[in-house]
């Protein structure tokens, strides 16, 4: 049982834990190679010892004498030399490695040692580059290393260090080429950018070299000063084709996803390894190499390899000129023209960069203008117009949605539908010199009153999924302020229309059944006069105590206070359903599909999870309407308004904590039976509640 | 009690476990069961170098923390895996370049520490975490290398502890205490001594001695290979981690 396994060995591993933790403080350093030894760990042992005793041949039982004989000193050259040494034959003071002598190493890269090595019969000194652990290299390892070589050595260009061999001996895979002497850019750059002409004549030949591999299908990917060599004239030619990619034929060994190169001349593609690095990427790295130039220091500088690359992933640099006063104005526009963000806006090639370096040497105008004012303001206004349309556009359509159906419904009931109480067509038929415009917007269509509801309120669950997928806020604090302006715009639609009709409703509410009986009480004939008459009275009976000269005019005071006193709480009462409508679908919806978004799902389960929360908020929502039409004197029966009924704020909380286990994430099998329960308690209290109205 | 020779020549049989790296790219995109409880079973064991990595980068204790045990949630529970290239090879080098994706997305939306949810699902025992990295030999070395010596120690530790777990089985513990300086080949006594010291002689300790290392060996490969993904990788693997303990290279031309 997989299970019943796990658990054991998550227990013992915490108690090794345990046990480490209490271990004693004080730790050693290996008397053999000074390496610290952790207390606690590896029984005191030299973790550097442990691991140079099993590199040694397994069915040799004689390896730690081996170690114990000084071959891993202090120098800290590695087991490679060492190797040779051992299987060598001549093994006195010279190491031999097939046709070559192995001098003396000069780097150490990723997967190879180099060194200097000299032929032995032609006499001449090249750079070998042995893949790390020889013989025992993966097939991968083996495949990378014979790319590398066969990429280099398809090149012949004199800016490019030239491959002399590529093979394998007792194993161990190696190629061997043209030994620079002049040492790196990286070491020479102080001081080459003291003369800048100088400095822009090396960028503009290594622009030219990687032109020239860009036309043979080779991406170098890994471009820095370090990888800039320096002949005795001062001329650079380009190495460590380490990460060159063959162009034409993809690759299954570095493909996209694989973080490869030096961070701080990397451009921002390539550090978020979220798209395929093309040439452009190469133009970026020369680009950032003459931004050192230019400054000083490369153009991504974070306190630790992993900062840097996080820096180079924004790909925000700043202009050379913040750094430097006196950086040349034509070259740091030569220099962004590189370092866009976007790889489209760089040079199209590195020949053409090269060009315009070429050009700033000779004294003439270089390709690139400096940015107009209007197009800095349009970069800068682009993004956040962006999501202002955007939540502009799902405001207008969310108010619409659902406010449309509500008006539509309530002036359809009051004027359109035959037989309302203000039909305006009878109206006028029975009154035909009535002045008042029967306006279009009067009648709307019975549909949309209707089935339209269904569809608004369907159609606003999906509001934030909307914004996500045209905004594409970037983060939480972009989702909210979105959220917020289409909730706004929301609101002020939605409250244009459900305004109106929610005044007409509590007009009729409030105060037409007395407008009514005052009518009827001043033009009916006699008896039924007396009738509408004595209605009034039992509506305010403190009339009949009054002087009958006093009745009229006070009944007409106390009717036009009571509808104007009412307008205020019904707008109140509007605005704070709209707000919750907008605030339900725009801002809480934008959220959640933001953060939904971020969880990176599949789409399905993205839709299902956002449904099941937007559909748990909207009960939330009809109860907070309801809780404000009750508080807001908007449901009435016979007897005037009735108090909010105290149980809808207990179905409001089940609402709300039904929305958590979206909110949190969690499994399908944990969030399903949560609505279940949720759902039916709050269905249950509200029919006690609609019971409680009857 | 004196040991014979008989008892010395029964060296104890270390078990060997069968959670493996290759196992968990296989079933890539982890829908069996099986290769979940095997990712998971690695990252139990490997969290701890990733803690003292995030931690050396400057993040405080409970970021730390934070980090750390988010980076494995998402990693068991997002299907991290599905994209892990089998040609890339080693568990380590993926951990490492995930981890790195990681603290870049979470450097630009810090909030998503308290992500919860699905907490449950994984949990690290961190408590203990910084009392381990508080006693950390201080090195000046990059990030990155001390990345790999933490990953060596952790797995040695567990090698070594597996190995002196195996004796103790067999009641040989003193045996061990006593021969285990030969697994690093630091003599600081000699076979003479020890076999007076034992009661047996010289020839059965340095037979003794010999049996242990090829324990040693066996199992470290063991381990190693339960994080790459073919056998040639673990000769590599040594290599690399050895490496990490490289006195500073030479300040020299990182040319070629």
């Amino acid at each position: 049982m997989p299970g019943q396994r796990f658990i054991e060995k998550y227990l013992s591993f915490r108690l090794s834990i345990a046990a480490m933790s209490f271990a004693d403080s004080f730790h050693e350093i290996c008397s053999v190679c000074e390496t610290p030894i952790s207390s606690g760990l590896t029984a005191g042992l030299c973790p550097r010892c442990l691991l140079g005793a099993a590199m040694a041949d397994a069915t040799d039982g004689e390896l730690a004498e081996t170690m114990n004989s000084g071959s891993v000193g202090p120098s800290g050259a590695g087991s490679l030399l060492d190797c040779f040494e051992s299987t060598s034959d001549h093994g006195n003071q010279q190491t031999l490695f097939g046709d070559y002598v192995l001098i003396e190493e000069i780097a150490r890269g990723g997967m190879g040692v180099v060194y200097r090595a000299r032929h032995q019969k032609l006499g001449r000194e090249v750079a070998m580059k042995v893949i790390l652990s020889g013989q025992f290299a993966s097939e991968n390892d083996v495949r990378r290393f014979e790319m590398e070589a066969e990429a280099a050595a398809a090149l012949d260009h004199p800016g490019i260090v030239p491959i002399y061999e590529i093979g394998q001996h007792q194993g161990h895979h190696f190629f061997t080429m043209k030994l620079i002497e002049g040492g790196s850019l990286a070491m020479r750059i102080s001081e080459l950018r003291k003369n800048l002409r100088t400095f822009v004549a090396v960028v503009a030949q290594v622009a030219e070299a990687i032109d020239y591999a860009h036309r043979r299908g080779i991406l170098h990917r890994d471009i820095k000063p370090a990888n800039i060599l320096l002949d005795g004239d001062g001329h650079p030619l380009v190495t460590d084709l380490g990460l060159a990619k063959r162009t034409e034929a993809e690759s299954d060994l570095t493909g996209t996803g694989a973080i490869v190169g030096t961070p701080a001349y990397m451009p921002p593609e390539q550090a978020s390894a979220s798209k395929e690095i093309t040439t452009s990427a190469d133009v970026y790295a020369i680009g950032a190499v003459l931004y050192e130039g230019l400054t000083g220091h490369p153009p991504h500088q974070g306190e630790s390899p992993i900062a840097t690359l996080m820096l180079a992933a924004k790909g925000e640099v700043q202009p050379p000129s913040s750094f430097n006063r006196q950086a040349d104005r034509v070259l740091e526009l030569v220099c962004m023209k590189c370092l866009s963000r976007e790889p489209n806006e760089r040079y199209a090639s590195p020949g053409l960069l090269a060009d315009d370096l070429r050009r700033w040497l000779a004294g003439e105008s270089v390709s690139v203008r400096p940015k107009s004012l209007v197009s800095i303001f349009g970069e800068m206004v682009s993004d956040q117009l962006r999501s202002a349309l955007g939540a502009m556009l799902i405001g207008v359509v969310g108010g619409l949605l659902t406010a449309l159906p509500i008006y539509s419904n309530i002036a359809a009931n009051l004027f359109g539908e035959p037989g309302a109480p203000f039909n305006l067509t009878e109206l006028r038929e029975s009154l035909p010199n009535f002045a008042v415009v029967d306006h279009w917007w009067l009648h709307p269509p019975a549909w949309l009153g209707n089935q339209g509801f269904l569809v608004g309120v369907s159609l606003s669950l999906l509001l934030g999924l909307a914004i996500e997928k045209i905004v594409r806020p970037r983060e939480t604090r972009q989702a909210i302020a979105v959220g917020l302006v289409a909730g706004l715009l929301m609101t002020i639609v939605q409250f244009g229309m459900y305004g109106i009709a929610a005044s007409w409703q509590t007009h009729k509410l409030t105060s037409s059944h007395r407008i009514n009986a005052m009518a009827r009480a001043s033009l009916l004939a006699e008896q039924q006069r007396q009738q509408a008459v004595e209605y009034l009275f039992t509506e305010f009976p403190d009339l009949r105590a009054l002087e009958p000269n006093d009745r009229a005019e006070l009944l007409g005071k106390a009717v036009s206070t009571q509808m104007m006193l009412a307008s205020p709480s019904s707008f109140l009462g509007t605005l704070g359903i709209c707000l919750a409508f907008s605030i339900i679908y725009c801002v809480a919806g934008t959220i959640y599909a933001n953060r939904l978004a971020m969880a990176k799902i599949w789409w399905l389960p993205m839709l299902v999870r956002y449904l099941e929360v937007m559909v748990m908020m909207s009960g939330a929502m009809v109860t907070l309407v309801f809780i404000l039409l009750f508080k807001f004197g908007m449901v009435a029966n016979e007897e005037g308004a009735i108090p909010v009924p105290l149980q809808l704020f207990v179905i409001l909380a089940i609402w709300i904590a039904a929305t958590m286990p979206g909110w949190r994430m969690m499994r399908w099998y944990t969030r399903w039976p949560i609505y279940v329960v949720c759902t039916l308690t709050a269905l249950s209290l509200a029919g006690s509640v609609a019971r409680g109205l009857e | 009690m004196p040991h014979s020779d008989e008892t010395l020549s029964q060296s104890p049989r270390p078990q060997f476990d069968s959670t493996q790296w290759s196992l968990v790219i296989q079933s890539q995109h982890l829908s069996s069961a099986e290769g979940q409880v095997a990712l998971a079973e690695l990252c139990k064991r490997y969290w701890y170098p990733l803690y003292a990595h995030v931690r050396s980068l400057g993040h405080d204790l409970h970021q730390s923390e934070d980090l750390t045990q988010g980076f494995f949630e998402r990693l068991i529970e997002k299907n991290y895996v599905g994209d892990a290239d089998p040609a890339r090879g080693k568990f380590r080098t993926f951990l490492l370049t995930s981890l790195t994706n990681f603290l870049a997305n979470e450097h630009d939306k810090r909030t998503a520490l308290k992500r919860g949810g699905t907490r449950k699902q994984f949990s690290l025992d961190l408590e203990n975490a910084e009392k381990r990295y508080a006693i950390e030999p201080f090195t000046s070395d990059s990030p990155a290398k001390r990345f790999e010596q933490q990953w060596a120690r952790s797995l040695l530790d567990r090698v070594v502890e597996q190995l002196q777990q195996s004796y103790s089985d067999a009641g040989k513990s003193t045996l061990f205490d006593n021969l285990k300086q030969f697994l690093v080949g630091s003599e600081t006594e000699s076979a003479a001594t020890i076999g007076r010291r034992l009661g047996i002689s010289e020839a059965a300790v340095r037979v003794a001695a010999h049996r242990l290392r090829a324990a040693y060996r066996a199992l470290l490969r063991a381990e190693i290979a339960s994080t790459v993904t073919d056998q040639s990788g673990v000769d590599n693997e040594i290599a690399a981690l050895f490496s990490a303990f490289s006195p500073k290279e030479k300040h020299i031309p990182k040319g070629m």
